[in-house]
């Protein structure tokens, strides 16, 4: 009995960490916590600036990763495909750059240890935790 | 002129390297048309690539210069051919999340498509709507609806409530209308409103906006002073994870005399249904009355194909057929355009 209730603690344990994606800022940004919402606005370019009027820096993975995919789905609800053409609109208008693409969940992690109003997602939170430059943002759900 | 702005723009970012923060993207476009026009470029043309220079200055201040390599075509004016020029350069200020405003010189806040310098990668149709074109005005000159640019200052205000977005912008200065003559360089001034209201729907992107543009220009109509000409504008845009769609309306009221007066009123929509996430057929259709006391109109109607590579790269072809009614001529006019279009 034990052996089962062990395996299956392992099995929900593991759903979680690998369902679960992260926000990440520099840890000199003063948010400790962003609505879901926000988090969509933020990932397709309609909320550029944070409180304090900083300009947000963007950074996504490119479009074929299954981590951009499944973060989309969850937080933006609309198509890769959808999300990169506003961007690519925001971006032509001059409205805003437009996000810095990265391939890895460690090299998102190193641009946002280097720029204060940087933000990002990853899936590993452990990878976190060797960086102090990074810390996590709670999303509060809706 | 231009030779100083590019030498002074790489110097400053290079010098400021450290400091400043420097993104270079930008987009391009090569096209293939075919049409049974004679009057019509035919074959290949690299139609455009865009280096788009977003200098950060400060955390609420930025450079931007957009610079544009053009092949040019058998139309457009000798001078025009082959150029390499700065179609956009402004300093924007954000005065705070809602405020900022820009000097230099932008994109004339008008209407759906001008709010890009090209929609090709963003929109359907491969060529620009028959209503963007320009029209005839006088029996020697044509000209747009509005200005593509306007130099001068351009206030924005934007503000939102969850998923929807709401944001104004005013723009005066002086025109640059591009007609088939080439740009005209002695406009008046000109002042253009636009405001536009975004719903991020669960599954549906509303986008709906009016725009207004005037200007008053003593050169542009044949030499005539006292000439000015108002422009209105409405559009429509739906788009969802299924379909796309856009209508635009458009109205507009020329002095283009003392005395004589024209009125123009035109649309188009097209309608794109995604048969996967990358492949879209769409259709076409726009009418234009250039003057609503005559019986001269024309119509496009047209079928085409989108078909993303990836999403940065976007391939395109259509047919349009256009019918044109003037002095109780009629001629019909097919032509096959295709696309290769890239951002970066």
């Amino acid at each position: 009995m034990k052996k089962v209730l062990l395996i299956l603690f392992l099995i929900v344990g593991y759903c979680e960490v690998s369902q679960a994606q992260s926000i990440i800022v520099n840890a000199q940004n003063s948010t400790i916590t962003i609505p879901s919402k926000f988090v969509k606005d933020i990932f397709i370019g309609n909320m550029t600036r944070w409180k304090n009027n900083s300009l947000i820096e963007v950074v996504d993975y490119n479009a074929n990763t299954e981590l951009r995919t499944e973060f989309t789905a969850k937080y933006i609800e609309m198509s890769v495909m959808r999300v990169y053409k506003n961007w690519i609109r925001l971006s032509l208008s001059a409205e805003v750059a437009p996000p810095k693409i990265f391939h890895t969940q460690q090299e998102v992690i190193d641009f946002v240890s280097k720029n204060a109003n940087a933000i990002g997602y990853i899936k590993d939170r452990q990878l976190i935790s060797k960086d102090s430059s990074v810390k996590e943002v709670k999303i509060l759900e809706k | 002129m231009l030779k100083i702005i590019l030498f002074t723009l790489f110097i400053s970012t290079s010098v400021n390297a450290q400091s400043l923060k420097h993104k270079i993207y930008g987009y391009a476009q090569m096209d293939w048309n075919t049409s049974s026009d004679s009057d019509t470029k035919e074959g290949f043309q690299l139609k455009r690539v865009n280096l788009i220079n977003d200098i950060l200055l400060t955390n609420n201040s930025r450079f931007l210069a957009d610079v544009e390599f053009e092949e040019g075509t058998d139309h457009t004016p000798s001078s025009n051919k082959g150029t390499v020029k700065v179609s956009r350069a402004f300093y924007e200020h954000s005065l705070s999340q809602h405020w900022k405003f820009q000097a230099g010189k932008v994109l004339t806040p008008y209407g759906l498509l001008n709010e890009t310098h090209d929609f090709s990668i963003i929109y359907l149709p491969v060529n620009v709507p028959l209503p963007y074109r320009s029209q005839k005005i006088t029996a020697s000159r044509n000209a747009r609806l509005y200005s593509k640019y306007t130099t001068g200052l351009s206030f924005n205000y934007k503000t939102s409530n969850h998923n929807r977005f709401w944001d104004a912008q005013l723009s005066i200065g002086n025109g640059s209308q591009e007609s088939d003559e080439g740009t005209d360089v002695n406009n008046d001034k000109s002042v253009a409103v636009k405001q536009q209201f975004k719903w991020y729907g669960d599954s549906i992107t509303t986008n709906w906006g009016t725009s207004h543009f005037t200007e008053g220009d003593s050169t542009r109509y044949g030499g005539i002073g006292g000439q000015r000409m108002w422009s209105h504008n409405t559009f429509l845009g739906l788009e969802s994870d299924n379909f796309q769609f856009n209508l635009e309306l458009f109205y507009s009221k020329f002095n283009t005399g003392l005395t004589a007066k024209q009125e123009s009123a035109s649309g188009y929509s097209v309608l794109g249904y995604n048969l996967s996430d990358s492949t879209i057929p769409y259709l076409y259709y726009a009418q234009s009355k250039i003057d609503l006391r005559e019986k001269e109109w024309n119509s496009s109607f047209g079928i085409g194909l989108a078909h993303n590579i990836s999403p940065a790269v976007v391939i395109k072809g259509e047919w349009i057929r256009t019918d044109q009614h003037q002095n109780f001529e009629e001629k019909a006019i097919d032509d096959w355009n295709t696309t290769l279009a890239i951002s970066f």
